[in-house]
């Protein structure tokens, strides 16, 4: 039996992951509400007087060499979900600070029709403090998506349905991971590099998942204290 | 991630934390300057002690304790891995002064972490992590202090 995991055991496995590996700085949004739009400018600001943006050429660069060519060391912005105020608050911040956004979708959200959007979101862990639109539409739209993606920000996989996906039968979590990639090769009409799932389990911790996450063509897995590079280009 | 990000554990213990130390703590500025390094952090010799440590621990968990998860940008550090077959043979990408530095920080404040709570489970490293985020580049900036 293997020793169960302690807080010792992790942070000792953590620092030494850190010291030999190098580290790049993320920051995660989720819900970004009209309210805080000063302070998503002002924080977004402050970072841009310090770090650069980062796509996935150059985050695979500094996966494989370890070294940064800009001048300002690089900051992901991660933006997870797929919220509609993604697009229409954030959006424009990460873009006039010059930072490239990484957009994590869950494809089952912005395929709900609107009326059962904020039901959806309550049922599959997609937290919200405000509830602005009158009109019900809280997801991205794939015509949003296709705009994002077509001024290079990074759209990325946050499986179908923002579930826990070590529970799930074969064929639902085959759907979570190869049937979420599929619906963006069909709306985007290329298939996305990134990958994570619900919690941030890393590659190499379920063969199940690292099967499909394989079969799907991700390049890049990313969990809660890494971002895995599993394929070449 | 998180969610690479998923928080809400963190969130949880932060606040469980924050409750017990949060007596005369004030919430700092958020737009302190930004202590940021390109490499080196502050010299292993030059770290604080151990009760300097868990002090500073207890102060800064009880300053985040209060944000909104779902509503804020998060600051994480994430360890970058190449594990493509293709690139098996090569030799260890040398990694930056700068991950040795927070390896050292998350080594010092996980142990204070312990000794403030010797029960803490596995799941309290995430917040450590943040912990340590926020004081690089987040709203715990050193600088402003």
């Amino acid at each position: 039996m293997s020793e169960p995991v302690t807080f010792r055991s992790r942070a000792q496995e953590l620092e030494q992951e850190f010291g030999s590996h190098p580290l790049i700085r993320a920051v995660n949004f989720h819900s970004t509400s009209l309210g805080q739009t000063a302070h998503y400018d002002r924080q977004l600001g402050e970072y841009a007087r310090a770090f650069s943006s980062v796509n996935e050429d150059e985050l695979r660069e500094y996966l494989t060499t370890g070294a940064w060519h800009k001048a300002k060391p690089g900051l992901i912005v991660s933006v997870f979900e797929g919220y509609r105020n993604s697009y229409e608050v954030l959006t424009p911040l990460i873009e006039k600070h010059g930072f490239v956004g990484w957009y994590w979708v869950i494809t089952g959200f912005i395929n709900t029709a609107v009326p059962q959007q904020l039901d959806y979101a309550e049922h599959h862990d997609i937290d919200m403090l405000t509830h602005e639109y009158r009109d019900g539409r809280y997801a991205l739209t794939w015509d949003e998506l296709r705009r994002l993606d077509g001024k290079r920000h990074v759209i990325a996989c946050h499986t179908r349905s923002h579930m826990l996906l070590s529970g799930m039968d074969a064929a639902t979590r085959r759907e979570e991971v190869l049937g979420s990639q599929g619906e963006f090769k069909k709306h985007l009409g290329h298939p996305v590099r990134s990958f994570v799932s619900l919690t941030g389990p890393a590659y190499g911790e379920d063969p199940t998942t690292d099967r499909l996450v394989e079969e799907a063509g991700f390049e890049f897995v990313f969990s809660n204290f890494r971002i895995q590079r599993i394929r070449a280009a | 991630m998180t969610k690479p990000p998923r928080t809400l554990n963190r969130r949880e213990t932060l606040l469980a934390v924050a409750g017990a130390f949060s007596a005369g703590v004030s919430l700092p500025a958020w737009a302190r300057r930004l202590s940021l390094t390109r490499d080196a952090e502050r010299p292993l010799s030059n770290a604080p002690s151990g009760d300097a440590v868990e002090r500073h621990l207890r102060e800064d968990l009880a300053r985040l304790g209060e944000r909104a998860y779902s509503d804020e940008g998060i600051p994480v550090f994430l360890a970058c891995v190449n594990v493509a077959a293709a690139n098996a043979h090569r030799a260890p990408v040398q990694p930056p002064l700068f991950s040795q530095s927070i390896a050292a920080q998350l080594r010092a404040n996980g142990a204070a972490w312990l000794h403030i709570n010797p029960e803490a489970p596995a799941t309290d490293i995430s917040k450590l992590i943040e912990v340590l985020a926020e004081r690089d580049f987040g709203r715990l900036g050193k600088a402003g202090a």
